[in-house]
Formats: structure tokens, sequence, C-alpha cells
């Protein structure tokens, strides 16, 4: 009889920490739960700090930005040489002997910026939709605007500029958020660029960059110039800090192999 | 008697003289006629060769495509029928990127209309006043940028500082200290600039303070942590605050230097990089060390901190020969895969320097001296990059070597530096002479090779080399090779390049119905290898014959009196040095070790004598010599630094045969591409298609003799013939032997290449994997087998594999495909053989060509001889020559027993004498009415078949009843020759052996009165020797004079009968042949010429377009151009040219006085020629007001130059985009409404961004 007491005292004192536990979880992770909880204690909620919290801690948007780097600045290049299974885009080109290329991409940076923009555009909506569950989740109404998004490559960061003019009120309380905020990804893509765009100029006037003058000035940044047998070049930029890398291809003044006759 | 005939019949019999007599050189002759136009003096294509598309389907823009369907296949849009350079939306300029201040040069204008930021300028090198780069200096930063980048942005900017290093030195090297700010009790303080700190901050800056220095009272405490500054190599101490403060040292009070700034020189070890140092953080990065976190395992713990100067040199890193040394952090050096430059066998060296010029010069050097690059080779150039030795191939088929210097660093210390440069191996070829005659040529005149001009730039080019060939008293010459020779296209050698039958006919202009059969049939073999590399024509220009003289004494018998030497080793290996010299030529080893012996080969003709050893015996030399020597970097004379390659001018490589006029002969330094020299006969070469091409095609193309080009008939006739008829008529006087070593394209090794002897060092396919700082290539892997191919090319996971299949012993079938159906046709076909007869059966008449191949199962490589024998010793090859492939082509002009027999005796007795010999004359019917090739072929292993497939022939016997046919000329008929030529020399090949004579006047019949009475005789060649597949050849100087020039050509054949009246006369169709030349209508002109007068611009360097505009001439106006603005260092061919519009585009000039000089030349060689001057300034001076009036309320202000004016209210003339513009932008005068009694003030800013520095003017109108 006594164990037998003993064992349901056990039981349900196992019962009350499952219990309490799931309450934990469910009051300190889920949206509804952390809602309940503000509109009982009438915490203030941050909708800017949650919504940098969410890109911030985005898998998906690094890897994205990591795959445009590495092929040139294009998420999708079609003119392209393969080299260890990535696209590397052709940012200059010709398909002539003893010629000069012509840019297919004369503004690099600025080509990157759009397709980073483009290619996490995705994952800052899908932020933004969480934000608005969270706003609800806390009884708040919320009045969203147009969201104005957009990505900088400045040096040793890539800024995800958020623009989203939004008004929330709960009670009698309300408030409007209008200034647009940054995401800051620290980033060597800068300074990769610029270089490439560097390489980029010689190889249109003079062909065959010397990339040894350009690894002593920036001992940070690895350069490696792989020459191909058709006469393209293969430029892989890589940082040696932060390992990120950008690479593409050059085809300009190019031999032809023997005599050529 | 009786059985000296025997005897002679069982030596005609055995020997089974064939006369396939076009085994020539097919494609050296026929294409270097065929591309008159390419090897002539001026290569002009027909309007546009190539189409614009704007966007390729691969996404490439502004691309120039062939006219043909390729446009269509690859453009997504529409082609434009014109050059991209023509396409507005194509032209090329600077596109600048005003939101960002980035400059991109040559970028195309649609390009630029797609960005709205984008402005376009028309300068392709972005030479404009945006682009002008500066230093800016921002706190202790800096960097080298545009002004326009930079302004509206705090800093100071350096303009004469375009310099990265010097403007980084500039940062570096500021005033620095504490910047003292904020709160007086305890201030904040920053370490920075003085002018960040007042202009800034604003703070009290004290120079040469650390901010922890107790005078000044800051919370700062000192050497709290240390770590690394950006843009500075060492460890540096920090305080509480975060400022810098000195160089890391783990004696604290020594680095606090009591508070002040402690330069670099003056802190610990300032001579060493510190890698790994524990206490002193002066880390050098020149050196080898920079600040990094110290890393576990890898770094040293420092005494305080984290960081720590990583070492950054490479330990034992690779070098030359396998071996290993030390390098530091910024250290290049050249890695070969053997030897490389000149090389010695004898002396048992590798290299290249001062010792190649005295070899040079003294003509003797050593005997085996050669260009010593393996097959396969590749120069490498290797850093040693943050500890890391990474490898930089140059690029392949040895396009550019690696050279290498001796730097000096600051400590005193010498390093390595090298780089990769072109590799300027045409000019060595092109710098050689040539015959200067085709008559001379004919006549088997000396060659002249390298005359003293060759010798003197080939000297002084540090790519070439001399290479003497010294074998006798009368067979000795210098010529000029490259010390590097380039690699070809091993899978794609070819002996069908660029032939196509429109482009033969056109060149030639083909007559008669033989004609048009050699045309048609050999049109068939169109195709090839346009685009790549023509070995077997390149490697044939090492081919050469030595003739040696034996006297039949009597009695003694014959005895060898000139040119003996030619039949020793030293023949054999002198020539085939030469041979592997020129490039992948010849017997010699690749990157493996492993030397093939198919790439040369020495035939014999004549009775006496003996063939030389065969160059295959020198194997083991070259397999040694390719593991023994090791590879010596040059310091590759000029062009040996990054300064020196920017001097190389950018234009299209010309034909290295285009050049032909004496007074345009190039400069060595100026012009890498090389041109042929003045060795050229220019009288010869005015005129340039047809005749002129052809010489200059066999001068370039055969360095050294004729008989390369026009090739050998009948080899084996004459070994049988002489024998008897020198024999029956009894002591023979004199009797030539010529040994010829035949120079050809290097032969892979069978299968995967791995050999017998590999030395430990590997072999096989693989080798090309082992390394992985030697990358595998097409090129490198091919060398090493037939088997062996490169996968995944050009993706980083690059492979040389073998390949498997194709193992099988080849079938040989006949190629039905190949031979002409309407004339000829293969009979009793089985797996042993065919027959080749006409259309109706029997055996085809004397002086047919004939064109004929085989197909076989597998990809192999075939071979033929006149006797039966083993694949390896068969002495001839199909046109495929050494390629892999599945159909096989010979072709055959079959000659006459008479033809034979004159052409081996020397008078008409003789001749007569050996005809009335009626048993041999007999046997020698009997040879030629059947007579037999054996083909074996043999599969990627080598393995051949066994049994010889036998291909038969016979010449239809009795009298020569056909008249001589006129086939081919050259120059084409109906051509247009210079203005003011006087004289045309012309080439006639007349189908079989003739006499010919020609005419102003026309005869009125072909008698041989008529014939007779003609007024002038061509030199012609009735040799068999002389004979290729268009006949033999003929030629004449043909006066010229304005306008339509009509010649009448006829022709006796069989001259070896003289006056007999059996000889048939002809020339076309059995009458004579008309041949027309015209003159050019007009000289040729050079109606525009730019620039002209004073060019101003604002910034140095300055791009100047140089442009000409042709006229008249042979062909409207089109011809090449070339031009010179300093006549010493000789003529440059325009860029865009070849049209009647040239173009130049000179983009690193700078101000100054220039006189250009343009010279033109045309198809036909009518030359023009034009001198302009032109003076280029600097315009750097603001725009000054020369007057100002005010009237009615409108001011008016003049400037002394064109110019932009703003106008305000503002007190310093600070303008930005939206303020006032007065109107006339851009001119002189400007205008404006402004009211009366009001100051203004105004800014103008001329076209080059000139202003002044405050206002122009400021003034205010009063009312009068």
């Amino acid at each position: 009889m006594r164990m037998q007491k003993r064992g349901q005292i056990t039981l349900f004192v196992i019962i009350s920490i499952v219990i309490i536990g799931a309450l934990i979880i469910f009051f300190s992770v889920s949206n509804t739960g952390k809602g309940l909880v503000d509109r009982v204690t009438g915490a203030e909620f941050d909708p800017y700090a949650s919504l940098v919290s969410c890109v911030e801690n985005n898998n998906a948007i690094n890897p994205k930005i990591s795959e445009i780097l590495v092929q040139g600045g294009d998420s999708n290049p079609q003119h392209f040489a393969l080299y260890k299974n990535n696209k590397l885009k052709y940012l200059c080109y010709t398909n002539q002997f003893y010629d000069r290329c012509v840019m297919q991409e004369p503004f690099v940076l600025q080509k990157t910026e759009k397709e980073i923009q483009q290619q996490t555009q995705k994952q800052i909506e899908s932020c933004v939709e969480e934000l608005k569950s969270q706003l609800n989740a806390r009884g708040y109404s919320s009045n969203f605007g147009r969201l104005n998004y957009s990505a900088s490559i400045v040096p040793d960061n890539i800024i995800l500029n958020i623009g989203l003019p939004l008004s929330i009120s709960r009670g009698e309380t309300s408030k409007n958020y209008q200034t647009p905020f940054e995401v800051r990804k620290k980033s060597e893509a800068y300074n990769l660029i610029m270089i490439a765009n560097s390489i980029l100029n010689f190889e249109a006037r003079y062909g065959a960059a010397d990339i040894g003058e350009f690894m002593a000035l920036y001992p940070d940044i690895r350069i490696e110039a792989q020459k191909q047998t058709d006469g393209s070049v293969f430029y892989l930029l890589s940082s040696r800090s932060t390992e990120e890398q950008f690479s593409f291809a050059v085809r300009s003044v190019a031999f032809p192999p023997g005599y050529g006759l | 008697m009786k059985n000296n005939l025997t005897k002679k019949r069982a030596l005609a019999e055995f020997e089974m003289f064939l006369l396939v007599a076009s085994i020539i050189s097919f494609s050296a002759l026929l294409s270097g006629i065929y591309s008159a136009k390419e090897v002539s003096a001026i290569s002009l294509p027909s309007s546009s060769a190539e189409q614009c598309c704007l966007t390729t389907k691969q996404g490439a823009s502004c691309i120039d495509l062939p006219l043909s369907d390729a446009c269509k296949e690859q453009c997504s849009g529409t082609c434009q029928q014109t050059s991209c350079s023509e396409v507005s939306e194509c032209k090329s300029g600077c596109g600048f990127d005003k939101e960002n201040g980035l400059c991109t040069p040559n970028t195309p204008k649609k390009a630029c209309d797609e960005s709205p930021s984008c402005e376009f300028f028309d300068d392709a090198f972005c030479n404009i006043n945006e682009c002008q780069k500066g230093c800016c200096i921002l706190g202790t930063n800096s960097m080298l940028e545009k002004l326009s980048k930079v302004q509206g942005v705090p800093s100071e900017f350096h303009l004469d500082t375009p310099d990265e290093l010097q403007c980084i030195s500039l940062s570096q090297n500021a005033n620095t200290g504490a910047c003292v700010f904020g709160d007086s009790e305890e201030p904040s303080c920053k370490f920075t600039t003085k002018s960040d700190c007042e202009s800034t901050i604003k703070g009290i800056f004290y120079q040469d303070y650390l901010c922890s220095n107790p005078e000044l009272k800051t919370k700062c405490e000192k050497q709290k942590s240390t770590s690394c500054v950006e843009g500075k190599d060492g460890v540096y101490w920090f305080d509480s605050c975060g400022n810098q403060e000195n160089i890391y040292s783990s004696d604290k009070i020594r680095s606090w230097n009591n508070g002040k700034v402690l330069s670099k020189e003056q802190s610990c070890n300032p001579n060493s990089a510190n890698a790994d140092s524990a206490n002193c953080g002066n880390c050098n990065y020149e050196l080898g060390g920079i600040c990094g976190e110290s890393r576990t395992g890898t770094d040293t713990k420092p005494t305080y901190g984290n960081y720590v100067c990583r070492d950054l040199n490479c330990k034992d890193a690779p070098d030359n020969g396998g071996g290993k040394a030390n390098r530091i952090n910024g250290e290049s050096w050249c890695v070969f895969d053997g030897p490389v430059g000149t090389g010695s066998i004898a002396s048992g060296k590798s290299s290249s320097g001062l010792g190649d010029i005295l070899q040079g010069i003294t003509l003797g050097g050593e005997i085996g001296l050669m260009s010593t690059d393996l097959v396969g080779s590749r120069h490498f150039r290797y850093v040693c990059q943050n500890g890391e030795v990474v490898s930089e191939p140059c690029a392949d088929y040895r396009k550019e070597i690696c050279v290498q210097n001796k730097k000096s660093l600051d400590n005193g210390k010498q390093i390595d530096e090298a780089l990769c440069r072109v590799n300027m191996w045409e000019q060595c070829i092109s710098l050689n002479g040539g015959i200067g005659s085709l008559a001379g040529q004919m006549t088997g005149g000396a060659p002249t090779v390298c005359g003293p001009e060759c010798l003197f730039q080939c000297i002084r080019n540090p790519d070439c080399r001399l290479q003497p060939v010294l074998v006798d008293t009368d067979f000795w010459f210098t010529a000029c090779v490259p010390k590097y020779p380039p690699g070809f296209d091993l899978g794609e050698t070819s002996g069908l390049s660029g032939l196509a039958s429109s482009g033969l006919s056109s060149a030639l202009g083909s007559a008669g119905g033989i004609g048009e059969i050699a045309g048609s049939a050999l049109g068939s073999l169109g195709g090839g290898n346009s685009g790549g590399s023509s070995a077997q024509q390149v490697c044939s220009v090492g081919t050469q014959t030595c003739t040696a003289i034996y006297v039949k004494m009597c009695p003694g018998g014959w005895k060898c009196v000139k040119n003996c030497q030619c039949e020793e080793i030293g023949f054999t290996l002198q020539m085939n040095n030469l041979c592997a010299s020129l490039g992948d030529c010849g017997v010699y080893a690749n990157i493996a070790g492993q030397a093939t012996g198919l790439g040369a080969i020495i035939t014999k003709k004549g009775s006496h004598g003996k063939t030389p050893p065969q160059p295959f015996i020198l194997i083991p030399l070259y397999m040694a010599l390719a593991k023994i020597l090791k590879g010596q970097p040059s310091n590759g004379g000029f062009f040996n630094n990054v300064g020196g390659i920017l001097q190389l001018p950018l234009y299209g490589i010309s034909s290295m045969f285009g050049m032909t006029l004496s007074d345009l002969s190039p400069s060595v330094g100026m012009n890498f591409l090389g041109r042929a020299s003045a060795g050229f006969n220019p009288a010869f070469t005015a005129g340039a298609t047809g005749a002129g091409a052809y010489a200059g095609a066999a001068t370039s193309m055969s360095l050294f003799g004729p008989s390369s080009i026009i090739g050998f008939t009948g080899a084996f006739i004459g070994a049988a013939i002489v024998i008897g008829i020198m024999y029956l008529l009894g002591c023979g006087e004199v009797e030539k032997v010529e040994i010829k070593f035949e120079c050809k394209p290097w032969d892979r090794p069978f299968g995967d290449g791995k050999g017998i002897f590999d030395f430990g060092k590997g072999s096989g396919c693989d080798f090309c994997n082992k390394d992985p700082l030697k990358i595998c290539s097409k090129y490198r892997c091919e060398s090493l087998g037939t088997r062996c191919t490169l996968i995944n090319e050009n993706t980083g996971e690059d492979k040389c594999v073998s390949i498997e299949g194709e193992a099988t012993i080849p079938i040989i079938t006949p190629w039905e495909e190949i031979l002409n159906k309407t004339f000829f046709k293969y009979q009793d076909s089985s797996t042993n053989g065919f027959r080749v007869r006409t259309s109706e059966g029997e055996c085809i008449q004397a002086f047919t060509p004939v064109v004929f191949g085989v197909k076989t199962d597998v990809y192999s490589q075939c071979r033929w001889d006149i006797k039966q024998t083993g694949f390896e010793n068969m002495s001839y090859e199909f046109f495929e020559s050494g390629k892999f492939t599945k159909n096989h082509t010979l072709s055959t002009v079959l000659p006459s027993v008479e033809s034979l027999v004159a052409g081996e005796t020397g008078s008409v007795e003789e001749f007569n004498e050996a005809m009335s010999n009626q048993s041999l004359k007999n046997s020698l019917l009997n040879a030629l009415g059947d007579m037999n090739i054996y083909v074996k072929c043999a599969n990627l292993d080598g393995k051949a078949n066994d049994q010889d497939y036998k291909i038969n022939f016979c010449v239809k016997p009795g009298p020569d009843l056909t008249p001589p046919v006129v086939i081919a000329t050259a120059p084409a008929e109906n051509s247009v020759v210079a203005f003011n030529a006087t004289e045309q020399e012309t080439l006639f090949y007349i189908n079989e052996p003739a006499e010919c004579k020609w005419d102003l006047i026309r005869p009125n019949s072909p008698t041989l009165e008529n014939y007779n009475s003609m007024a002038n005789t061509l030199t012609c060649d009735t040799n068999m020797s002389s004979q290729n597949i268009l006949g033999f050849p003929c030629i004449a100087t043909l006066p010229v004079v304005s306008g339509e020039n009509k010649y009448y050509l006829l022709c006796r054949d069989q001259p070896w009968l003289e006056d007999n009246s059996s000889r048939n006369l002809g020339a076309s169709a059995g009458k004579e042949y008309e041949y027309i030349l015209k003159t050019s209508a007009s000289t040729l002109e050079i109606s525009e010429l730019k620039p002209e007068g004073i060019i101003t611009r604002g910034t140095e360097p300055v791009s100047v377009t140089l442009e000409a505009e042709t006229s008249g001439g042979a062909d409207s106006g089109n011809s090449v151009c070339y031009y010179s603005l300093n006549e010493s260092n000789g003529y440059i061919r325009f860029f865009e040219t070849a049209t009647n519009k040239h173009k130049q585009i000179l983009t690193s000039m700078t101000k100054g006085d220039y006189t250009l000089k343009v010279k033109c030349i045309d198809v036909s060689g009518n030359v023009g020629v034009k001198t302009s001057s032109f003076s280029l300034q600097l315009d750097g001076v603001a725009p000054e007001v020369t007057r100002v009036f005010y009237n009615s309320g409108t001011l008016t202000l003049n400037t002394n130059e064109d110019s932009i004016c703003h106008y305000g209210d503002s007190v310093g003339c600070i303008f930005d985009a939206n303020s006032s513009v007065m109107n006339g932008a851009n001119s002189k005068s400007h205008t404006a409404s402004i009211e009366k009694n009001s100051t203004y003030y105004i800014l103008c800013e001329d076209i080059w961004g000139n202003k002044k520095s405050g206002c122009s003017i400021e003034l205010t109108p009063y009312q009068t």
C-alpha cells in the first residue's frame, strides 16, 4: 500500500514537471505564448528588432550571397565557364584572337548588389510575414506600408536596407515606424569586387593583368589566375580573413596555339 | 652483256619505281598558293568578313561572328551585316558610373545605356578627367581613387600621387598623435592625424603623443591589449580606450617609450620579419611576417596578448629539377618541365644568356645546339604567398615564357622575381630571308637564309637564337629560330590546312579540263584545320636536301667529291636539331622523357654513297637530355617586367609572310608580331597574289631550299634508271646523290605512352596528373601518348586519362568518295588491295592527276612504301600525316616512260641510246604497266596490320598524242597589277614536261613555224623532281603597260625529242593560251589622314586616334596601311586596316609634336604614302573672362575658351549640379538674365574640368 502511494506521488511529480516544462516552452518559444505574456505583462514589442533578428538569423541568406559572389556577381550567369562545378561569369570577353575583351558587365558592384537584393527578397519577405504573425499574437493591430528592400556593398559590410513603414497599435498606445533600418553583414565583398574591377580594367585595356602587384598591395586577399588553353583566364579572389570568394572569367588578347596559320 | 641486262631488269623490277609523283608537300604548295591572299603582302578580305551579334545565345554581348551560318546559330537576335565596331550599340567607349565614380574601359554603348547612372564617353581607354586617379587620405587611411568618387567627402586628395604605393606611404607618414577632446576633468582621447583631429573631432592635437601619456591626463590606460592595425604589418599595443599605441614588444617600458610615438625603425628588430617571435611584434610583410592572431599548434604564443607575427615565408618550396629551396613571402620564380631555351647536347647545358650571343656570333657553337623545350612542356611561375606556394602557369603551347630577375629588398637581400610574358617566337622565323626569286628556286640556286641584318636582329631578340648547320663546305647555313619553340595542337595536326576548292580555283585561275579535274578532286579534300596550327606546313621548312656529288673515275670507280659529310651522323644530328627547334617537330622527347622517332626521316636518291643514320637513332640521346638537363630561367631581355609588357603593341598578329616591301622593315622592339624581312625581292613580289605570293610563301615557308616546297617526285625512278643507263652508256662523269632530311610533326608515343625506360620518373597518361602545382592541360596530356586525352577540360577537375577502345588491327578498304568517278574507278577490290583505273577500266594516261584514298575501320595512322616492309620502316605518309583518322588520302601524277628516261639523261644522244635499248624500254614499260604501292595502318597502340594492302596503277602506253595544257597560273588570269608596274613575274603550270614560248601577238595558228617565231621563251623546269599535282612550272617575266595586257602562250611537249616533229603543240585545247593582266586604274592615294594640327586635351596620357582613308589603286582603295611616328622604330600595321578606312588608337600619348607617316599597299602592289604633323597640348588652365557687359537685363560674358559658366549668389562660387548655368554652355559666349544692383558670383569651367579656385568673376551690374 505504501509502495503504491509512493509510486503515485512519483508519477504525479513527473507529470507536473512535464506540464510545467511544456508551459515554459510554450510561453518562451511560441509566438502565441509570447504574445500572451506580453499582453498580460503589457511589455512593449520592438518590431524592428524582431525583424533584424529574423534576418540576421536566417540561414538561407549567407549561402545565397556566397553563391552570387563565387559566380562573378550573378545568381544565374548565362555566359560562363565551368570551374569546379561553379559557373564563372565572363565579365570581359572576346571570341577573337589578339583582341582586347569587351566588357560584358561594366558595373559589377551594382549588378552584385542587385542580385543579392533579388535573391534574398524572399527571405526578407518571410521575415516580414513572421513579424506580422508575432504582432498579431501579441494583440497588436498593424498597418504595413510597402516593403522597400535593397542591398549595398560597402567596405567591410554588406548592408541590407529594409524600408518598411509600419504603424502598430494596441489598446490606447500606437506607434509609427517610418525610418528604414539596416542589417549589416560582415563581408569583404567590397574589396574583392574593387580588386576584380581593377583586374578587369587592366584586361580590357591591355590583356593579362599581373596579379602579383595586387597581392602585394592587398595581402589579405588571395588571387589566383588560372590560364586556360582557349585563352580564357579564371580569376579566383578570396579573403584570407573571411574566406569569401569572388571569382570570374575573362578572355582577352588570346593567342592561338602554334603558328596559328 | 646479257647478264648485265638481266641484272638491271631485276633491279628495276625489284625497286618498283612508282611515279607517285605528287607525294609532295601538297598542303605546303597548294595552301601557299590558295592562301595567296593571306601569304601575299596584303590580305584583303572582300567587304566585311564578320557579322555582329548584339547578344549571343550564351549571353555574350557584341561578338563578331564569321560570315556564315555560325551567326544565325549562335546569335539570339538578328545578325548585323557588319562588324561590331561599325554598330553604334556596340561602339566601345568608357562607361562612367556617376553614382559610384567608377570607370570601365572598352564598354559597349548598349551596356552603358542599360544603366541609368552610366555616362558614356568615346575614349575606350577612359583617359578622361573623370577617371583620373589621385591619392585620397582619410584619417590614417588612404585609397587611390578617382576624384569624382571622393568629391563631397572631407579628405585630402593628391592628384600628383597616382601611384598606389606612394599613396599608402603618404597616409602612413602623416603626422599622428593624440587628439584630446571632451570633458576637461577626464578628457577622452583618440589617436589620429592632425587634420582629422582639427577638422572632424575638433579636439586638441598633440603630435607624437600617445593617448595614455600621463601628461594628457586622459582616462586611457596604457598597454592593455595587443592587436593588428589595418594597413600595417605589425602587432600593436592598444590602450584601454582602444587607441593604437606603439609596436608590441615584451619589453613594455621600451615599447611604451614614455608615452610617445615610437617609429617602426626604432622599434624592436626592425630589419627582421620577426615571424613567430613571442617578444617582438615588429612584423615586416616584405620579409615574411604579418600580424595575425596566434593559432594553437601553428604560431608561437606571444608573451603578452594573443597576436603574433605569422611566418609567411615558404620553406622547402619546389624548385627546378626536383630540388627545393626556401623562399620568402612575395618571392616568385620560374619552374619548368625540363630543359628550356638553348641547350647543347655536347656541353650538356641548357640556358640562355651571354653564351648564346657568343655562340651566335661565332656561328660555330656546338653541333649539338638546339632549342630544348620538351614537347608538351609549359613554363610555370611559382609565388610564395603568405606561407603557401601558388603556381601561376604561363600560357600553354609556350605562347608565354617565364623570365626571372633578381630583386633587391630594402635590407639588401636579393630575391627572385619572375614574370610570364609573351613568347616572341614569330619574329625569329620572319627574320630569315629566303630564296630571292622563283627562278633561282627552280634552278636550285643556293638559298640565302639569315643574312647580316637577320643575324643582327636575331641576336638582339632575347627570344631568338641562331641555329648553325655546318655539315660540309658546300652545305652550311644559319637560320634564326625560336629559343622557345611554340607548341602545336598535337591532336589536330593535319596536312590539309585551309584548303578549299573554291579558293583553289580562284587563286590559280585554272584552265583546261585537267585543271578542273584537279580542282574538283582536290576541293573535296577541303576543310582541314584552318583555324589551328599547320604543323606539317611549319615543320616542312626544316626539310632540306643535301646534294652530294660523285664522279666516276676511270679507273677507280665512283668517288664522292662534294658534300660527302652529308652521309654521316653529323647531318642527321644537325638537321634534327634544326627541325626540333622550329616547333614540335622531328625526333624529340616529351615531358615524361619519352622520345619518338617518326617525326623525321632521311631518304637518298642516287645509287652511290650511303644513307646517313636515320634520326630515330638519336632517341636515347634526347631521352637522356630530357631527364638530365634542368631548366634555367632567362632574364628575358627587354620586356622582362610589367612595364615592358605594356609596350607590346596591341593589335592582331599579321601574317608573318605578309610584309614584303623592303622599306617597311619592322623594328624588333616595337613589333613583337614580326613580319618577313626585306629578304624578299621587292620587284618580284609586286602584284602580291599569285607568283609574288607564291614566292613569298615559298620564301617564308622554305628557309633553306626549293625542294621542300615543290617536293620530289618519282624518287625512286632514278635509282633504277640511272644504274641501267649510265652503265649502258659507259663512264658517266658526274652523278648527284640527293640526301633529303624530311622534317615532320613530332609523333606522339603510341598507346598510353608508358615507356620501357622511364628512369623512375614515371610515364604514361597519369604523369600529367601527378603534380598539383603543374596543372594538366590538353597539350600536356596529348603529348604523353596517342591514347591520352584530357577530360573535364577547363573545369578545375582536369584529368589526363587513357581512352579505351579502338584496339583492333585496322581493316583497310578503298575510299570511294574521294575518287572522281567521272574519270576513274577502283577495280578488283579485295581485302588485299585494289587497282586504280580509268572509268573505262583502262590504264591511266600519263600526266593525269589522280586523287584516291583508303578507309580504316578504326582510327589509325597509315603509311606506304614501294617495297614491302614493316610499318615503322615505311618511308611515306598519307596527306593526313601523323593524324589518327579513318580516311586517308593520296594523290599521284603518272609520267610516261620517255619523261622518266629524259629526266635521267643529259642529251638527245643519251636519250636515244637509252630508248633504243629495247629490253630496258620493255622493262620500264612493264614496270609502268604494273606499279604497286604497299600500305599499312597502325591503331592508337601502334599495332599495324601484318599483311600489306596493295594499290596498283598502270600508265597507258603508246605515243603521246595530246598537246600540253596550261593547268594553272599565278597570278590568276585577269589579275590586276600595280599602276606603275613595268613587269610581272608569272608562273604557268603545264600538265607535262614542255617548252613554252610567249608573245604579245596572237599566233595565227598553233603551228611550229608560228611557235618558233614567238619572241620570248619561258624558263621551264622539266625535271620530274619539280613536278607537283598541278604539273610542271614555267616562269616568265612579262612586260606590263598601262591598261590591259594580253599574252599568248604556246608549248611543245616532250622536250627530249628536240626538233622531232612528233612533239605536240598547244597550251589550251590544242591552241594558244591567252593570258591577261590589267594594271590598276590609278595609283593608290591616301585621301585623308588624321590627326593634323593641334590637339588639346585635359590630362595625360592622351588617347589619339590615327585615321586614314585610301582611294584608287587596284581595288577602290582597299589596302593595308602602316604608320610610323618614329621612323627609327619602323612601321607598324594599323589595327583596323585591309579596307579603305584605317584606324589605330594610341592610348598612351604624351604632349609634344609628332610627325605621322603612313604607307599603304594594295593587293597589286600599289603604294601610297602620306605624312602629317600634329601637336598634342594639355590644357590645365582655367578659362579666363575676356569681356563682360550688361544691357537691358542681360549679362553677356565672353571667355577665352569653350566653357560652361555657373552663376549665383554663392560667395566663393561653391556651386552644385543644381546651380544656374549661363546660356551658351561649351562655347565662348555666355548670357544670362540678371537683376541690376545685385552681386553675382560666376565660375567658368572648361571642357577639361579646369576652373579657378574661387570665382572667375564677381560683378554687380548698375543702371547707367
